[in-house]
C-alpha cells in the first residue's frame, strides 16, 4: 500500500483543548499507480487532510498513523515528504514575490536528485512541460503565483507536480478555475504519468466532470473529518445528483 | 529646526577639544572653500552631540558612541605609515599620458560586476589615482581644490577649463544644494573639516554610457608614530570626511558607482563589511562622514549607485543630497551592508518643474548592526514626481530604522511623491522600526507612503518546502526574492548579480526554526502617520493596525 492513513485524529496546532479535532478517525488507502477521488461538503477537512499528509506545521497528529511507502510521515518535516515523494498542489497556491516560478523548480529538481542527471535539462523539460500544461511561457519566468489567475494557478502546479515525478499527487481542487480546455490538459497530463511513473493521484474535487476524465478506481466521501462512504464513479455521480445531504 | 530637550551632555567644546579653529583653518582650499569651513564651525561650537532622545536620532543607539575619542583626520600630507595599497599612488610624478599603472583598482572595480568607463580613487577624502580605460578617458572633468585633474588623467581630452574654473568658485553641486534637513554636530564637523570635495562633471550634451567608478577608500588608521598629533592616545577613534561632487551639465546623461570601503580591503580581496560578525556591539574603530551631492542640469539624467561594505566596526553617518532641476531625472540606490552603525540622510530637491527622483536603497544587517535610514524628499517644482522605496532585513541582534519625510513646498502643484518602505525580519533578537512623515503645504498633489515590517511568511517557506526544497534553501529564495525588485531596478546595471549573491550569502543557512502557524501569514501595507515597529517574535505591525501579538 502506498499511502495508508490508520484512525488519523488532527487538530490545529495549539488548538484549546474541547475544540474537537478537524480529522476524526479516518481511515483511508491508496495503492501504487491508482487514481482515487475525495469528495466532501464544505469543510469536511479535506483540505486539512491533505496538509497534514504533506506535514503542515499548523497540524498535528493527536492519534492515528500516516504511512507513505511503508514510511511512518509523523515526526517527517514537509520536505522530507515531499522528497520522498508525496506531492501536494494545494487549493491556493502561495504566492513567493521575486522567486520565479523557473528558479523554484530549478532549486527543487537540483535537490531531489543531485547524483541522478537529467537526460534533458530542466531548462528544456520545463518549457515541455509548460507546453503540455498549456501554461503561458512567459510565466515561467515570473514569480511564483503572483498575480495569476485561477487557471494560471493550476496549470503552474502541473507543471510542478510533473517536473518533480512524484509517487503520489494529492491534487486539492485542481479542477477549480480551470477552462474546459485546462480539465482536459490537466487530466491527459495525469493519465501519462499514471502510465508512466505509476504515480497514484488523490483528487480532492467538488466537480464529476474532471472524475469523469479520470474515471478514479475509487471515491470517498468524508463528512466531519472521517470517511463514511466509497465506492466508484456511480457514488460520485449519484452524489452530484442528490448532495451529501444523506451523509449528515 | 526643533531641538529635542535631550539633556545636556557635556560642552562640546570639551568633548571635540580636539578638533580646533586652528585645524580647520589650516586646512588648503579656496576662499568659497574656507569660508565654508568658518560657518560650519560656528555651528559646531554650538552643537550637543546627538542622543538617542533627539526625534531625529530615535531609535540610533548613537548613544554608544564616545564623542570624547574623536580624533580629526590627519592633515594633508602626513600620510599614514602601513597602508599603501594603490602602486604609485603620487598623482603629481604621474606623467602626462602615461599609460595608466592603477589596473588593480579597475580590476576589483570588476569584481562588482562593474565596467568602468574611468575609476576615481579617493583616499581618506582626498583624490589619489584616476585610471582611463585603453580606449581613453570619458569628456567629463574630475578635479579637487588642491589638485589639477589634468595632470592625474593624463590625457589631453578632459576639459581642463573646468578644473580653473572649480578653485575660483564654488561650484553648483555645492552651492545649490539644499541645507541639511536636520544640522547637528556631524554636519558641522564634516563641513568644518571637509578636506575638500572632489568634483565630477559631466559638460553640457555629453552622455556617458559606462559608468563612472569612484572608490572612496578609508584607511580607517589613527594617526600614529612620527605623524601622530600631540595629543592622540591609543583609544582615539579617527574621523574621516569624504566628499563627492556629482554636477550634471543641462541634457547629459551618466551613471557613477561610488563604492565605501576600507583601504586595506583592496590587498585582502574580500571585504569584512558588518555581516561577516565583526559587528560585537563593543569597538568603534573609526567614524566616516561621508558626503555625496547630486546636481542635475535641466534635461539631466543621472544613475547613481551608492555601496557601502565598511567594516562591521566603523560608524558611518552619511548625507547623500541631491538637487534636479527642470526635466531632470535622477535614479539613485544607496546600498547600505557595513558598519556597526551606519546612518544615510537621503535629501532630494526636486527643484525644476517636471523634474523627477527615483530613490531606492537596499540595507542588510547582521550581528549587532544598525543601519538608520532618513529620507526628505522635497518638492520645490510643479508637476515633479519622487518615487521611494527603501527594503531592508535584519538578522542577528541587528536593528533597522527608517524615517522618512514628504516635504510638497507651497506651488509645487500636480507633484506625486510615494513613499514605500519594506522590512523583514530574520530572527528573534532583531528589530526594526519604519516612521513615514508628511508635510504637504500644496493642495493639487498626490501623496502616498506605505511601510510593512514582518517575518519571513511561514506559508512562503511551506510552499517552497513542499516541492522538496529544505526551510534555510526555502528561507533564503523568499529573502533574494524580497530584494529582487530593487536589485532589478538598478541604475547602474551589472552589480545586480554581485548584490543578489551577497544577499544570498548573507541569508546565510544558520537561520532560527521560522515560527511557522497555520494562517498566520501576511505581509501587510498600510499607510499612515503611526510609527511602526515589530521585532522578530512572529508579529507583524502595519501602519494602521495595532497588530498585536
Amino acid at each position: 500500500m502506498l499511502l495508508a492513513i490508520r484512525s488519523l485524529v488532527a487538530a490545529a496546532s495549539g488548538a484549546p483543548p474541547g475544540s474537537g479535532p478537524i480529522l476524526d478517525g479516518l481511515d483511508l488507502e491508496l495503492e501504487e499507480g491508482s487514481v482515487h477521488a475525495l469528495l466532501g461538503p464544505n469543510g469536511s477537512g479535506k483540505s486539512t487532510f491533505a496538509h497534514v499528509v504533506m506535514g503542515h506545521p499548523g497540524y498535528e497528529i493527536q492519534s492515528g498513523s500516516v504511512s507513505f511507502a511503508g514510511v511512518d510521515l509523523e515526526g517527517l518535516a514537509t520536505w522530507q515528504r515531499a522528497r520522498l515523494g508525496v506531492f501536494l498542489a494545494p487549493q491556493q497556491s502561495t504566492p513567493v514575490p521575486g522567486v520565479p516560478l523557473r528558479e523554484a523548480i530549478a532549486a527543487a529538481v537540483s535537490l531531489r536528485s543531485p547524483d541522478k542527471p537529467h537526460a534533458t535539462s530542466p531548462e528544456v523539460m520545463i518549457s515541455a512541460e509548460a507546453q503540455r500544461a498549456g501554461l503561458d511561457m512567459a510565466l515561467l519566468s515570473r514569480a511564483l503565483n503572483v498575480d495569476l489567475s485561477g487557471g494560471e494557478q493550476k496549470r503552474s502546479e502541473v507543471v510542478q507536480m510533473s517536473m518533480l515525478a512524484p509517487r503520489l499527487a494529492i491534487l486539492d481542487e485542481i479542477d477549480s478555475g480551470l477552462d474546459i480546455d485546462g480539465i482536459r490538459a490537466v487530466t491527459r497530463r495525469l493519465r501519462e504519468l499514471v502510465l508512466e511513473n505509476n504515480m497514484a493521484v488523490l483528487v480532492v474535487t467538488h466537480r464529476t466532470r474532471i472524475l469523469e476524465e479520470l474515471n478514479p478506481r475509487r471515491v470517498h466521501i468524508m463528512v466531519h473529518g472521517r470517511i463514511v462512504d466509497g465506492g466508484g464513479m456511480d457514488l460520485a455521480r449519484s452524489i452530484e445528483a442528490t448532495g451529501f445531504s444523506a451523509y449528515r | 529646526m526643533e531641538r529635542a530637550c535631550s539633556g545636556y551632555r557635556g560642552d562640546p567644546a570639551v568633548e571635540l577639544n580636539r578638533f580646533t579653529k586652528e585645524r580647520s583653518t589650516g586646512l588648503a582650499g579656496p576662499a568659497w572653500l574656507t569660508a565654508r569651513r568658518i560657518g560650519a564651525l560656528d555651528l559646531l561650537a554650538t552643537s550637543d552631540p546627538p542622543s538617542d532622545a533627539d526625534e531625529n536620532w530615535r531609535y540610533s543607539g548613537i548613544d554608544a558612541l564616545d564623542f570624547g575619542l574623536l580624533a580629526p583626520p590627519s592633515l594633508p600630507g602626513t600620510s599614514l605609515p602601513g597602508t599603501s595599497p594603490l602602486r604609485a599612488t603620487e598623482p603629481a610624478t604621474s606623467p602626462p599620458g602615461a599609460s595608466p599603472p592603477f589596473t588593480p583598482v579597475t580590476d576589483l572595480v570588476r569584481k562588482f560586476g562593474i565596467s568602468p568607463s574611468i575609476t576615481i580613487v579617493i583616499r581618506d577624502g582626498r583624490l589619489a589615482s584616476i585610471e582611463v580605460p585603453e580606449d581613453g578617458p570619458p569628456a567629463i572633468g574630475v578635479a579637487t581644490c588642491t589638485q589639477p585633474s589634468a595632470d592625474l588623467l593624463g590625457a589631453g581630452d578632459v576639459p581642463t577649463a573646468f578644473s580653473a574654473r572649480y578653485l575660483a568658485t564654488e561650484p553648483a553641486a555645492l552651492k545649490e544644494m539644499p541645507p541639511p534637513e536636520w544640522p547637528d554636530l556631524f554636519t558641522a564637523l564634516h563641513d568644518a573639516f571637509d578636506p575638500g570635495p572632489v568634483l565630477i562633471a559631466v559638460p553640457e550634451g555629453t552622455e556617458i554610457d559606462k559608468p563612472i567608478a569612484v572608490l572612496q577608500l578609508v584607511t580607517g588608521q589613527r594617526a600614529s608614530n612620527k605623524n601622530a598629533p600631540d595629543d592622540s592616545t591609543a583609544d582615539d577613534v579617527p574621523v574621516t570626511i569624504t566628499t563627492l561632487a556629482i554636477e550634471l551639465g543641462a541634457s547629459s546623461r551618466a551613471s557613477v558607482i561610488e563604492i565605501a570601503m576600507e583601504a586595506t580591503t583592496l590587498n585582502a580581496g574580500e571585504s569584512r563589511e558588518g555581516a561577516s560578525g565583526t559587528g560585537d556591539g563593543a569597538g568603534s574603530r573609526s567614524v566616516v562622514l561621508p558626503a555625496t551631492y547630486q546636481y542635475l542640469g535641466e534635461g539631466a539624467t543621472l544613475g547613481y549607485v551608492g555601496l557601502q561594505i565598511l567594516p562591521g566596526d566603523y560608524w558611518q553617518v552619511g548625507r547623500l543630497a541631491s538637487c534636479v532641476q527642470a526635466d531632470a531625472k535622477l535614479s539613485s540606490l544607496s546600498i547600505s551592508l557595513g558598519g556597526r552603525y551606519a546612518r544615510l540622510v537621503t535629501e532630494s530637491m526636486l527643484a525644476g518643474r517636471g523634474s523627477s527622483s527615483e530613490l531606492l536603497a537596499l540595507y542588510f544587517g547582521n550581528g549587532s548592526q544598525v543601519h538608520d535610514m532618513r529620507t526628505v524628499q522635497q518638492h520645490g517644482g510643479s508637476h515633479t514626481k519622487s518615487n521611494l522605496l527603501f527594503q531592508g532585513a535584519v538578522g542577528g541582534e541587528a536593528r533597522s530604522v527608517y524615517s522618512g519625510l514628504i516635504r510638497v513646498l507651497n506651488g509645487a502643484v500636480k507633484s506625486d511623491a510615494f513613499q514605500t518602505n519594506r522590512n523583514l525580519i530574520l530572527s528573534d533578537g532583531a528589530r526594526a522600526d519604519s516612521v513615514p512623515n508628511l508635510d504637504i503645504q500644496e493642495n493639487d498633489v498626490k501623496c502616498s507612503h506605505a511601510s510593512s515590517i514582518g517575518p519571513i511568511d511561514p506559508d512562503q517557506v511551506y510552499y517552497l518546502e513542499t516541492r522538496g526544497i529544505h526551510p534555510d534553501e526555502a528561507r533564503r529564495l523568499v529573502v533574494t526574492g524580497f530584494f529582487r525588485e530593487i536589485v532589478g531596478r538598478s541604475p547602474v546595471s551589472g552589480i545586480g548579480e554581485w548584490l543578489q549573491a551577497k544577499v544570498e550569502r548573507h541569508t546565510g543557512p544558520s537561520q532560527p526554526a521560522a515560527t511557522q502557524a497555520a494562517g498566520d501569514a501576511g505581509g501587510g501595507e498600510a499607510g499612515s502617520d503611526a510609527p511602526v515597529n515589530a521585532t522578530g517574535q512572529g508579529r507583524q505591525v502595519t501602519g494602521m493596525s495595532s497588530g498585536g501579538e
